[in-house]
């Protein structure tokens, strides 16, 4: 690769350790701060800790307790309500969004304009912004009501927050509003990748619209779909902020708003059960992981296969080689 | 690479192992000054839940007598962190306390104390008082409230480890005018204007209205069914300080460190309790539905509520700890002049006769104040040392002039009308006190001081704080009518779930589901 | 005849094609309309919430009770102003805040960088083995270390420091991946070669030529790593304790607590405001850069 000649070789090679200094204040500070505390939360997964004197081990215990604890299968289902509710509209409205302003026949102008605005609610901290629908979504003194009231929508008032349903379907919504602007300039992006004459050319040879969408605009948004999907998943399974804060930290009403994260937090630091705390979040990685997998795998199928396939020919071939013996090893 | 993987995992392990080795032994620290000292470099650190010890005036006074110029700690800086319990107090403080970097002195109510006493955080005072000469044991010991002591006590060495000036025990504040016209043709009411108005009725209303549970729950339906848009309550969170029913309540916790029985059986008429005074809106339930601390909480204090229909409603009493009275109640209640009018409050640019002249003035609200079917005690603030304190010293001093200097406690005690644990500051207040303009006149702390001899402080375990957490959602959820909650069993079967999942060690089976 | 018949032929055609061309553009219209007025309200949703901040932060909290809203500005900002800053210590939020991720974008940017760079120029033992170590942890979620991270800071003494929280921001897992790549394709190896030939030190080469090359993309990757610290709430509650120490979240949470969040609701808004106002402005003003960046970064990777 290198064009030096003299001392070429050794030199190289001291250069590349080089690299090593380059990288270690970050795997310094990465397996101090990163690595490290995921081992310990595995450790405190196997004790029984209180957050201060003593750390017995008990083994499995913790876990055991994972497969009789309601709240679990409750947090994770509230979980998924909120997140599934939301990615769907989230990607519905991101994809209209895309349609709209790809379209061949129609040009609607502003894109710069828009995405900017429908970006905002990314920038302001999930925290104030559980505040500030926890007083817009009020039922008695809230805005949402009033106006209601003013336009004659509705005669009581309605439970936003209140009503379990209806509070998963809000905190789905804020979700919603936080990300759609986010998804839709990365679909955007990767649509503008696609070149103009691509889309023409399908349209003057009379693809309709939906055509269009499926054959063309989808497939060139797969990886960023996938990787929207993928980290609003992971994202989604690890709510926090709003939830906690919207009403009372505790899953009210009924218990709607207990996402895993909510009850993990709840267990460590209100009930003082450390270990427990951290069983439950290495539980919650492993779910990670494993819709992480079959995500990947299942939007993937046809590389998978193809790659499996790939493995095997080369593998028949070069055991063919070496029968004949043409090709060393090595 | 190789020496550095070498390097990093020794230094990983040595840190390991220097933290590791916690805290030491304790022994009872010196509190004499020392003169190897020096002062005014030091920083002594105070955590409280509360501002109360700032605002109240108790670091200045400690200032004056100790780190004033000419003092023995001249120049000493004093770094005062108020983390209130809804930001998280406990969290915060705990992992301060374990690491060894805590402060030197810091508070709690009396389920955090029993934990920091638990796990070893507290310096032993009882041993600090007897080394100082200054300090007579014997007397503080008589003089402060034998429960509040006993309250205070390390059982692993049968010492002092924390002590609190306050007792707050809990009572009913209620409206007379409003008690009196609703009751006011029952038998034995007292006659209005008679002598000690307001403390005649709040008795009969201790005998009568307020003894139980049972008779709690007539007197709202009393008080509904005299007026419809008149409540009893503000919220149903109003009588969960009377859930045990008696003054001798059973501990969360046996003897065999596991959940009680006989606590849960005391739990049930509560939870019967709250169920029956539930209603979705006003009109259906028994309380004004609002949640305390809310702004309707605060305005139904003295004013009418009004709902987004037009609806005026009106609450008669709230229950709160004595100091409620001074610090909730009071600041809410307008004033009146002579004729009955309601004055303003003077604003930021008023002159000093004004502001004067509106203190001076008559409260509206004419009230009184009752006790519930048992005492309960709710926020004292108990005041401890950190036992791995590096200025024992410093910290005892501060003790002593907070909790043994009882000149200063007197005058603080006129100053904020609160029940204090001490009897030599007690006693002279409540003998000459001429009784609270906003009671009609009643001697609260004469009354109240009846009240506090009979609380009980030693059913108190650190689990209760979780537990009636735990127990509290559920019977919130079956209040409301949510799935899966048709009876008290489902209340309770819910709540052991919980406690098998979150407190495992104190689990046991065949708990009572009825 | 003929000719007559063609000039007919030809304007019936003509007349045709105009028929059609004002159908097509009643139905452009249409079409449009629609559109726009669907974006419009969309719009509208989006910014509503904002608009009620900014408009409530004005009005006294009286007004706001009884009123419901409007579209008309108040006058009690500096009231409102009074009554937080009585309550709440926002200045110092602010500037913790700012402090604090201000340092975390800095040393994220800087070290992915460095290892970014570490990682593509040189062939080292280990090198793909470490690299896929990071990718692994990248799928990791924060949530797992979370418990362990509270407890080691504990023991460190780290607790309630800004330390606890920047400290972590050097190891940019995510970062350090979007970098990599954004090298790659970005930088060529040769440039490299002729400085050293040229007699360069390797980390010289680095300051005064890798890192303005991958400037662009450290800069976008910058500004997310800024508004994520920026809006962290979690951690800051667990870590951090005293007063001094708050970040913006965490002044803003503890609104809910405090009389005023029902009493003086004016100043409530304020604080939202204070909170949301500032990077929206930064933002606006950057925006054209920033969705390029993102746009560029979504084909790369």
């Amino acid at each position: 690769m290198s064009t030096f000649v003299s001392g070429g070789i050794k030199m190289n090679k001291r250069k590349d350790r080089i690299g090593y200094a380059f990288i270690s204040p970050f795997f310094l500070v990465f397996f101090l701060f990163n690595a490290y505390p995921i081992f310990f939360t595995l450790y405190l997964s196997f004790t029984r800790y209180k957050g201060y004197g003593a750390k017995t081990f008990i083994g499995a215990e913790n876990f055991k307790l994972i497969f009789k604890d309601p709240n679990v299968v409750d947090a994770f289902l509230n979980t998924i309500k909120i997140w599934g509710v939301n990615i769907f509209f989230q990607i519905f409205l991101a994809l209209l969004l895309v349609m709209v302003f790809s379209d061949i026949k129609y040009k609607v102008k502003g894109l710069g304009f828009f995405r900017v605005v429908f970006y905002l609610p990314n920038l302001i901290a999930a925290a104030t912004i559980s505040l500030v629908f926890a007083k817009l979504l009020d039922k008695d003194y809230g805005v949402v009501n009033q106006v209601l009231f003013q336009l004659g929508w509705i005669g009581d008032a309605i439970g936003w927050l209140t009503e379990p349903i209806l509070a998963q379907m809000s905190v789905s919504g804020i979700q919603t509003w936080m990300w759609f602007g986010n998804s839709f300039i990365l679909f955007m992006a990767s649509v503008q990748a696609v070149s103009k004459e691509t889309f023409e050319a399908a349209s003057i040879d009379g693809a309709g619209r939906f055509q269009i969408l499926k054959n063309i605009t989808i497939p060139s948004i797969k990886p960023i779909l996938m990787y929207v999907m993928v980290t609003g998943l992971i994202g989604g399974l690890q709510l926090f902020d709003i939830p906690f804060l919207i009403t009372d930290g505790k899953g009210f009403p009924e218990g709607s708003l207990n996402t895993m994260i909510v009850y993990i937090y709840n267990m460590a630091f209100v009930h003082n059960n450390y270990g427990y705390a951290s069983a439950l979040s290495f539980a919650l990685f492993i779910v990670i992981m494993i819709f992480t997998v079959i995500f990947t795998v299942a939007t993937n199928r046809t590389e998978i296969k193809d790659f499996i396939k790939r493995r095997k020919e080369e593998k028949a071939r070069k055991k063919m080689l070496v029968e004949k013996g043409s090709v060393s090893n090595g | 690479m190789k020496k550095f993987l070498t390097l990093l995992v020794l230094s990983l392990a040595a840190l390991l192992v220097f933290t590791a080795c916690g805290n030491q032994a304790n022994e009872a620290p010196s509190v004499a000054v020392d003169e190897s000292k020096d002062y005014s470099k030091e920083k002594l650190v105070i955590w409280s839940f509360t501002d109360e010890l700032d605002t109240a005036g108790d670091i200045a006074h400690f200032e004056a007598l100790y780190t004033a110029p000419g003092k023995p700690f001249e120049g000493l800086e004093l770094e005062f962190v108020a983390v209130s319990i809804q930001d998280g107090y406990m969290d915060k403080i705990l992992p301060a306390l374990e690491s060894g970097n805590g402060p030197d002195i810091f508070t709690g109510e009396l389920d955090h104390i029993k934990q920091f006493i638990e796990a070893g955080y507290y310096a032993d005072i009882e041993s600090m008082m007897e080394a100082d000469p200054e300090v007579d044991l014997a007397a503080e010991k008589a003089d402060y409230k034998d429960y509040i002591w006993q309250s205070g006590i390390d059982p692993a060495n049968g010492k002092l480890s924390a002590l609190s000036w306050q007792v707050t025990p809990g009572a009913i504040f209620f409206k007379v005018d409003m008690a009196a016209a609703v009751w006011g043709n029952e038998a034995g009411f007292p006659a209005e204007g008679s002598d000690d108005y307001n403390a005649a009725v709040t008795n009969w209303m201790n005998e009568n209205k307020f003894n139980s549970l049972d008779n709690l729950l007539v007197a709202q339906q009393d008080v509904k069914a005299y007026n419809p848009n008149w409540r009893l309550f503000p919220d149903d969170q109003s009588v969960r300080h009377f859930a045990a029913g008696t003054n001798d309540p059973q501990m969360w916790i046996d003897a065999d460190g596991k959940l009680n029985p006989a606590k849960i059986k005391e739990q049930i008429p509560y939870i019967n309790l709250v169920k029956g005074m539930y209603g979705e809106n006003i009109d259906s339930s028994l309380t004004a539905n609002a949640d305390e601390w809310s702004g309707p909480w605060f305005d139904a204090m003295d004013k009418d509520l009004t709902d987004a229909e037009g609806n005026t409603w009106q609450v008669m009493a709230y229950s709160m700890p004595t100091w409620g009275l001074k610090y909730i109640i009071e600041p809410n209640m307008e004033k009146v002049d002579a004729e009955g009018n309601t004055l303003d409050k003077p604003g930021e640019t008023a002159d000093q006769a004004t502001v004067d002249a509106y203190a001076a003035a008559a409260y509206k609200g004419n009230w009184g104040m009752a006790s519930g079917p048992n005492s309960y005690f709710w926020g004292g603030t108990y005041l401890g040392i950190n036992a791995d304190s590096k200025l024992p010293e410093v910290s005892f001093a501060f003790l002593k002039s907070m909790l043994f200097d009882k000149e200063r406690l007197v005058a603080r005690q006129e100053a904020d009308g609160d029940m204090y644990s001490v009897e030599s500051v007690m006693a002279p207040a409540i003998a000459g006190y001429e009784g609270r303009e906003s009671l009609g006149g009643m001697n609260h702390l004469d009354v109240f001081n009846k009240e506090a001899a009979k609380i009980n402080l030693t059913s108190v375990t650190t689990y209760d704080r979780g537990l009636n957490d735990l127990l509290g959602v559920h019977i919130t959820n079956y209040k409301q009518g949510a799935d899966g909650y048709t009876s008290v069993s489902d209340v309770l079967e819910a709540f052991y779930k919980d406690v098998q999942v979150t407190y495992p060690e104190i689990y046991v089976e065949g708990l009572p589901t009825e | 005849m003929d000719k007559k018949n063609s000039e007919q032929v030809l304007d019936e055609r003509a007349l045709q094609r105009i028929k059609d061309e004002k159908k097509k553009k009643r139905k452009n219209i249409i079409v449009y309309t629609l559109v726009y007025t669907g974006l419009a309200f969309l719009v509208l949703i989006t910014l509503v919430p904002f608009w009620i901040v900014i408009i409530n932060a004005t009005r006294d909290g009286m007004a706001i009770q009884t009123q419901g809203i409007t579209l008309i500005p108040g006058n009690s900002l500096f009231a409102n102003y009074k009554i937080l800053t009585d309550n709440v210590d926002i200045a110092r939020g602010f500037w913790n805040s700012l402090k604090i991720s201000t340092l975390v974008t800095v040393l994220s940017g800087y070290f992915s960088a460095l290892t970014a760079y570490g990682f593509h120029m040189y062939n080292f033992k280990g090198k793909n083995f470490l690299f896929g170590l990071i990718l692994v942890f990248m799928m990791i979620p924060s949530q797992l270390a979370f418990l362990g991270y509270v407890k080691w800071m504990t023991q460190l003494g780290l607790m309630d420091t800004h330390a606890a929280l920047i400290i972590p921001s050097v190891a940019s897992i995510g970062t350090v991946f979007f970098l990599r790549a954004y090298i790659s394709s970005s930088l060529s190896k040769s440039i490299i070669e002729s400085a050293r030939i040229d007699g360069a030190s390797e980390i010289g080469i680095f300051h005064k030529i890798a890192l303005p090359l991958m400037a662009p993309g450290v800069a976008t990757m910058s500004i997310f790593t800024f508004i994520g610290s920026w809006n962290n709430y979690l951690s800051a509650r667990v870590i951090l304790s005293s007063k001094e120490n708050e970040t913006l979240p965490m002044v803003i949470s503890s609104l809910k607590a405090l009389k005023i969040w029902y009493q003086n609701q004016g100043a409530i808004y304020l604080g939202f405001a204070i909170s949301i106002v500032p990077i929206v402005v930064v933002f606006i003003f950057a925006s054209k850069y920033l969705i390029e960046n993102i746009s560029a970064g979504a084909v790369k990777g």
